[in-house]
């Protein structure tokens, strides 16, 4: 990049360091801290290993297990559905695809509370439209806390960020390749899975983990759609910083931190150039 | 009486948004067992059209694709017995190089490929063969289940992908990615992946076009040669016309989607049946002339002695004259005379320009004439083509 933009790019790179890398910085440090309730800190600091014991607590077990398994049907439903919304679209001879990406995108720029809540009142009974215009008013249909909702919710909001990677790895692939798999005798079937398939993986792979990374760590959609019967690990470490466990906070707030980097570690090793973002 | 392969009859291709202007119009061709043919033309004259309808990734709007006797206008391209080497190679990025040219064969059926390498029995006895070689009983030799043909037909498989892979001198690249080959590295992969199906027809869309000329030299006699050694129809495109005049059995000259002229290149080159072939096929002379009777013709305001053409006494004509074909004379001798206005030296010889009249003429010569002397031309009667004055032509003179 040009020398003169990148210096103007300065400013914000040093509130990047203090907001997001001193944080971050503190949150390690924490979770090494004994800090005893009521944060008295008059004995002075004390370094402990205790607050890890927190991590074979059931509660927390529970926590992480249902991050990764709400996490990973999400992305799942998401790579199913995804594909099939960018392969249409890929294949489509509409003129302005790029609208009908907008379009798929536009919810993503109202706040995600208003969405979540919105979606809350959809899938309560009481007040759901769809189910008042059908003239059903029993409370059997009140979904609003049990684990369809919250994947609902999950799937609902991320789902755009699987279509966009995978849409963008489509359109890379020339349509002289797709001939030619043709050509080598490929039935259709073939060049799908043989051709398109593997030279869309990356499209896959990028928009998992930009599906999974915000499912595994969110805390809004499940709190809001699962009513607090379902608890993934991003409600304990909202809870626990609520509570001023800052140190238990910090702890699992670090090992989530640490799951993304590895994420984008793997993205960057397996997407190089980052064709597949936008 | 040689067997056509590939007959193309009255083929037409329009596309909805232009159907006054086919971008192939009426196409009607003959291609035999064996054959290298060129489309030739410039860039945009329905070439690469031409060879899609071919290979079937379009359907001719009007006309008949005939392969071996049977129309296959409807028949899509991988039921065709044709493979295509690509204008920019489309190879599969996300295969190696062993892999791009095993695919076509690692996506067969079972059966058919048991056909391809010689029959189920043939087949069955080389199991049979390697286990007796292991030391099996008879017995046990003589039965062979599904993993023992499919591992059999694999092994033929690798064995031709090898052999493909050395026809086109890659040796030792088989496991390359396929971004680390250059561009004529490229160029024989897509090569050795078309031709491990034995296609009875390989279509190749300008394949030289994107290689620095000392390769594509090279490639054009290795393509040669290997049309020579695989005994498989050849059909090439390119826009170069060194290129069609050197490796071709036949040309086909090609413009605004028409056939101009067919024929094998001494033909076209001598021969030119219009001016866009005569000045498309290298560098000529035409000259308005009249011809008078049987024998001879009148142009440059001086009466000239031909060889074998027959039009109308007095009929205006087209004549073409290679810059080669011109001799320099003595003033005294010569039948032409004009003043040179340029001399270029091209190697091994000059190319000299002289105005004879109002009209340039261009002369190859060994001679070295300086810039303003009078030069001398002669020319002999089987070197002077005769061409129909295009009608259009004629009109637009007449306007003028
Ligand atoms: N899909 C299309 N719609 C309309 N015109 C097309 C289309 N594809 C190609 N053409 C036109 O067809 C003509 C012939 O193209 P092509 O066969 O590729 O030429 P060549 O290979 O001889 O350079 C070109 O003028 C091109 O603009
Ligand atoms: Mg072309």
């Amino acid at each position: 990049m040009n020398k003169k933009f990148a210096r103007l790019s300065t400013p914000y790179l040093y509130w990047l360091y203090i907001l997001a890398l001193f944080p971050a910085l503190f949150m390690f440090i924490l979770m090494f801290l004994d800090i005893p309730e009521g944060l008295d800190i008059s004995n002075g600091l004390k370094f402990t290993l205790e607050n890890f014991k927190q991590l074979s607590e059931p509660s927390t077990l529970i926590a992480f297990g249902n991050s990764f398994l709400y996490a990973f049907i999400t992305t799942i439903l998401s790579i199913l559905f995804g594909y099939l919304v960018a392969f249409r679209l890929f294949r489509s001879k509409f003129k302005n695809k790029f609208l009908v990406l907008v379009i798929l995108i536009l919810p993503m720029w109202t706040n995600i509370l208003l969405r979540t809540e919105s979606l809350a009142g959809f899938l309560n009974s009481n007040g759901n439209v769809v189910l008042s215009l059908l003239g059903i008013k029993s409370a059997e249909f009140d979904l609003l806390g049990t684990p369809f909702a919250v994947i609902f919710g999950l799937f609902v909001t991320y789902v755009p960020f699987m279509v966009m990677p995978i849409f963008n790895s489509l359109e890379k692939i020339d349509k002289s390749i797709e001939e030619a798999a043709l050509d080598l005798g490929l039935t259709e079937t073939q060049k799908f899975f043989k051709v398109i398939l593997p030279m869309s993986s990356k499209g896959i792979v990028t928009g998992s983990i930009m599906v999974f990374l915000p499912c595994l760590s969110g805390f809004a959609i499940p709190e809001i759609l699962g009513r607090g019967n379902i608890v993934l690990i991003g409600n304990v470490i909202e809870a626990s910083f609520k509570n001023m466990s800052y140190t238990i906070g910090s702890l699992l707030a670090v090992i989530i931190l640490v799951v993304i980097l590895l994420s984008i570690f793997i993205v960057s090793k397996i997407d190089k150039e980052g064709e597949t973002l936008l | 009486m040689k067997k056509a392969i590939i007959e193309l009859k009255n083929v037409s291709l329009r596309y909805d948004d232009d159907p006054e202007n086919p971008i192939v119009n009426n196409i009607n061709l003959q291609i035999y067992e064996n054959e290298f043919v060129t489309l030739l033309g410039p860039s945009g004259c329905g070439k690469t059209t031409t060879l899609r309808m071919i290979a079937g990734f379009q359907t001719p709007t009007e006309g008949e694709v005939i392969i071996d006797g049977k129309v296959f206008n409807d028949i899509p391209p991988y039921a065709r017995p044709i493979n295509t080497v690509f204008q920019r190679y489309a190879l599969f990025p996300h295969l190696n190089v062993i892999d791009n040219v095993k695919i076509g064969l690692n996506n067969r059926p079972l059966k058919n490929l048991i056909e391809f390498f010689g029959g189920e029995e043939k087949i069955l006895n080389e199991i049979k063969e390697d286990k007796l070689a292991k030391g099996l009983p008879l017995e046990k030799a003589s039965k062979a289940n599904y993993f023992e043909i499919n591992k059999k037909i694999n092994e033929h498989i690798d064995i031709a992908a090898k052999n493909a892979l050395s026809l086109v001198k890659l040796n030792g690249y088989e496991k390359r990615k396929i971004d680390q080959m250059s561009g004529g590295q490229q160029q024989r992969v897509a090569i050795a992946r078309a031709i491990i199906n034995k296609p009875k027809i390989l279509l190749l869309d300008e394949p030289l076009a994107a290689l620095d000329l000392k390769l594509r030299q090279n490639m054009q006699y290795e393509l040669k040669e290997m049309q020579r050694a695989l005994g498989i129809t050849f059909i090439f495109v390119t826009h170069d016309q060194e290129e069609a005049m050197t490796m071709s059995d036949r040309v086909v000259v090609m413009q605004d989607g028409i056939i101009q002229q067919l024929g094998t290149p001494e033909d076209i080159y001598n021969e030119p049946v219009n001016p866009f072939v005569a000045n498309f096929i290298g560098e000529t002379n035409i000259v308005r002339g009249t011809y008078l009777h049987e024998g001879l013709i009148e142009f440059l305001g001086v009466e000239f002695a031909i060889q074998g053409y027959k039009f109308e006494d007095g009929e205006q004509v087209d004549v073409v004259i290679r810059p080669e074909d011109w001799d320099v004379v003595l003033l005294d001798q010569a039948k032409l005379i004009g003043t040179v206005t340029s001399r270029i030296f091209k190697g091994v010889h000059y190319e000299i320009c002289a105005m004879f009249g109002d009209k340039e003429i261009v002369i190859h010569a060994y001679e070295t004439p300086n810039v303003g002397d009078k030069i001398g031309l002669k020319v002999d009667p089987y070197e002077i083509h005769l061409m129909k004055v295009v009608e259009e032509e004629v009109e637009e003179e007449v306007n003028e």
